[in-house]
């Protein structure tokens, strides 16, 4: 007798496993059948995995493509106060105090390394295939040679740089990508008067390529702005110690400026920009999985109430309430992946690498970034709706575990 | 027993069923309603005092100005009632954490004719009166605790003043409310004479003009007129309603908006399967009673009406407590997203969409037990269960 109860203790365990795969197993091959009535808990949880899959893209996109923006060694300076390039204005006389500063870095000709930038907003029209014209607000950014020192990824990709003293620009190929008209030769309308395309340029997917840039000089006249511009950026020697140089610019009266270093400002940025989608898609998104999470918990009571008599059975000859526990969680289970599928595969095969785009509201300009759906994003989809899934799969099942073999056979 | 009570003993019948439809319902609604407040905000911000208004800015960009001597010649143009202008401070106290709005208006006619802001007179006529005088709004006096008379320092990131620094000196005149909460508190105004003076450049320019039309005029012809008297000079112009100039503003939401609806119709989608699908199933479960009923002599109209109602009693149940909720939560919304989103509000219309989407769901829910019972033949039915 006692060997007996070694013996079916060692087994136990392995028997439990096996009675649940069991049921498992009759479960899926039955499911079919109850496809349909299920249909209600794989759409709603569908939605759910398909809107938080959107709203990590989004948030993900935005703020990768700030990331791969700026230098860490290079030191963007603004007027104090402002948040963005849009809102500063400074004067070639202060460019040369900061350039004059010992801790810039000279080049061969013994010149700094300084870029002085032009940052506007600019409408732009144009016309689609049926004709139809659009107006597309983006950032326009006047810039000189030294500026392409500053950007060790920009790569002319379609036609040329723009030659100094003409009307011509060049745009990043997000914009080309988004606005497909935009071609190099074609010339287009920003403000009033017309620019050649003479190129397009990459810059390792950064906010720089939702800009137009062009000839500073043609922006400072085009928009009556004299000799004024908005942001320097300047290459520091390797010791320079930030602080000391802020307090000694900070102390000299004839400046009156903020620094920091370029890859700050634009992660700085991210935050604004994500706000909306965050506070408003992460809220949705949780109200949805609860919505969802109500749905699977319908489906599953009432799957039980349809086949109390097979649970009852399925008890009656010796199944353990654990193995069925473990077959309607399995189901629990299939619902979720097949309602995660259902959402993720449409978005996966339609929306991937799309190139969507959001208004910057510090820069009064439109901001492109892709909508890439990584492998990261899609598990943690994934595993927020299997977690729905199975929170919707536990009282059920533990109602069926209780189920009165008895009152179950009698029932009608 | 009426119809009524019939409905309500069979509606509690599966207690947990009930309940949890109920909640979905429930959650599908409170949704559609906090939505409906983020997209009254982004997409309308207009009230009925400002169709008459216009809005006049440079062609290029709103980041240019125009000259100032534009409000005669826009005042000249017939249908034209009055015309107001602004500029753009921008503006921070202290340091760039504390962004404000700053706007520098003409001090003769700019409250006049945006009538939405509450200023008490004897204040306006002070700020009238001071040459650095601030409007602010309530919100803002109370974040700083700014009271009239205050001395404030303001700075800007754009303007330098002609002692060469970007910090203008300023005293707080007025303190103004919203007067039907459509508009934000957060704004401060001082005076377009300060402002020109002062600044070191860009002297009699202003941001963009506001041209009121007299209400029985072409607002399009007006608009038209406006821009091409200025076509072909180096400020050319584009004018705009208010309304439609607001909403080009938050054009940057439309993504957004379209996102809503997608999330909203999905939602609806999904809740109708989900109350659908209670309805077929109690119905199931009932076939033999309601075959019953039928032998008794019940009308299949009074059976189809039975279910109909029942559904509808659900549906307006979860819809009542979605819409109640959603009223709770939305004070608290609002609150968090004044600064970045303003003006989150339910309007009645939304409502009226929630009774019609009630109607509608408990109708196409109802339709297919209603069928159901309509092919009902008392004999199949009793009869198979021998």
């Amino acid at each position: 007798m006692v060997q007996l109860i070694n013996h079916s203790r060692a087994n136990v365990k392995q028997a439990i496993i096996k009675q649940g795969m069991a049921l498992a197993t009759i479960n899926l091959k039955s499911f079919p059948h109850r496809a349909i009535a299920s249909s209600v808990s794989i759409l709603s949880i569908a939605c759910v995995a398909a809107v938080i899959l959107s709203v990590l893209a989004m948030t993900q996109g935005m703020v990768k493509t700030l990331e791969r923006t700026g230098l860490n060694d290079t030191l963007i300076v603004m007027r104090a106060g402002a948040i963005s390039e849009l809102q500063s204005v400074m004067f070639p006389a202060e460019v040369n105090i900061l350039a004059n500063n010992a801790q810039v870095l000279k080049d061969s000709n013994n010149q700094a390394l300084v870029s002085a930038e032009m940052f506007v907003n600019a409408e732009m029209s144009h016309f689609d295939k049926t004709g139809e014209e659009h107006i597309e607000k983006l950032a326009l950014r006047g810039i000189s040679k030294s500026t392409y020192r500053f950007r060790p990824n920009f790569n002319i990709i379609a036609g040329a740089k723009f030659k100094t003293g003409l009307r011509q620009v060049i745009i990043g190929q997000a914009i080309a990508r988004k606005i497909p008209a935009l071609t190099v030769g074609s010339t287009i309308t920003v403000g009033g008067s017309r620019w050649l395309i003479s190129g397009v340029f990459s810059d390792n997917n950064s906010v720089f390529e939702s800009e137009l840039w062009a000839d500073i000089g043609m922006v400072q006249s085009d928009y009556q702005r004299g000799n004024t511009l908005q942001s320097v950026r300047l290459a520091l020697k390797a010791n320079t110690d930030i602080d000391a140089l802020n307090k000694e610019w900070q102390a000299d009266p004839r400046l009156n400026l903020r620094i920091m270093y370029e890859k700050e400002f634009f992660a700085n940025q991210a935050e604004n920009l994500t706000r909306l989608i965050r506070w408003v898609g992460f809220p949705v998104a949780f109200i949805m999985a609860l919505g969802a999470m109500i749905a699977a918990l319908n489906t599953m009571y009432a799957t039980i109430a349809s086949r109390s008599k097979e649970i009852a059975t399925h008890k009656a000859i010796g199944f353990s309430a654990f193995a069925i526990c473990f077959s309607i969680l399995t189901e629990a289970l299939l619902i979720a992946l097949v309602g995660v599928l259902l959402g993720v595969l449409p978005l996966y095969l339609i929306f991937d690498g799309w190139t969507a785009s959001t208004q910057d509201a510090n820069n009064l300009s439109q901001m492109m970034f892709n909508f890439e759906l990584t492998s990261g994003l899609i598990a943690q989809t994934l595993l927020f709706s299997i977690t729905i899934g199975l929170l919707g799969g536990i009282l059920p099942a533990i109602k069926a575990m209780r189920l009165p073999v008895t009152v179950a056979l009698r029932d009608n | 027993m009426n119809i009524f009570q019939l409905v309500w003993r069979n509606s509690f019948r599966k207690k947990t069923r009930f309940s949890l439809t109920c909640i979905s319902v429930m959650i599908a609604f409170f949704l559609f309603s906090i939505l409906a407040g983020i997209n009254h905000a982004l997409t309308s911000n207009v009230s009925s005092n400002n169709q008459y208004r216009l809005l006049t800015s440079h062609k290029i960009s709103l980041a240019r100005s125009l000259p100032i001597n534009y409000q005669q010649k826009i005042s000249a143009i017939a249908g034209v009632d009055s015309v107001s202008y602004a500029s753009w401070f921008g503006g921070y106290f202290k340091d760039e954490t504390n962004q404000l709005a700053v706007l520098a208006v003409d001090h003769n006619s700019y409250f006049e004719m945006f009538d939405e802001y509450d200023i008490a007179k004897s204040q306006l006529e002070q700020w009238k009166n001071t040459r650095t005088g601030l409007v602010v709004g309530q919100a803002i006096a109370n974040k700083y605790g700014w009271t009239i008379g205050d001395k404030v320092p303001l700075s800007s990131s754009i303007w330098m003043n002609r002692d060469g620094v970007f910090t203008w000196q300023f005293t707080v005149s007025a303190i103004y409310q919203s007067a039907d909460n459509t508009h934000d508190e957060k704004q401060i105004f001082f005076q377009h004479a300060y402002f020109d003076k002062g600044r070191a450049y860009a002297r009699n320019t202003v941001s963009w003009f506001t041209p009121k039309v007299a209400e029985q005029a072409d607002i399009d012809e007006v608009s038209q007129q406006i821009d091409t008297l200025f076509a072909n000079s180096n400020g050319a112009t584009r004018t705009t309603t208010e309304q439609i100039f607001i909403k080009e503003r938050v054009q940057q939401f439309v993504d957004m908006a379209m996102v809503i609806k997608v999330v909203v119709i999905a939602v609806f989608f999904t809740l109708l399967l989900i109350v659908c699908n209670t309805m077929v199933q109690s119905n199931r479960e009932r076939l033999n009673e309601s075959a019953m009923m039928k032998a008794l002599g019940f009308s299949s109209r009074f059976l189809i009406a039975q279910v109909y109602l029942e559904s509808f009693f659900l549906l307006a149940l979860g819809a009542l407590l979605g819409c109640v909720f959603a009223q709770l939560c939305l004070v608290y919304v609002s609150h968090l997203f004044a600064d970045f989103l303003p003006g989150i509000a339910i309007d009645n219309g939304h409502y009226f969409n929630v009774i019609l989407l009630v109607f509608l769901a408990a109708t196409l829910c109802s339709l297919l037990p209603a069928l159901t019972l309509k092919r009902l033949t008392i004999s199949t039915t009793l009869g198979a269960k021998a």
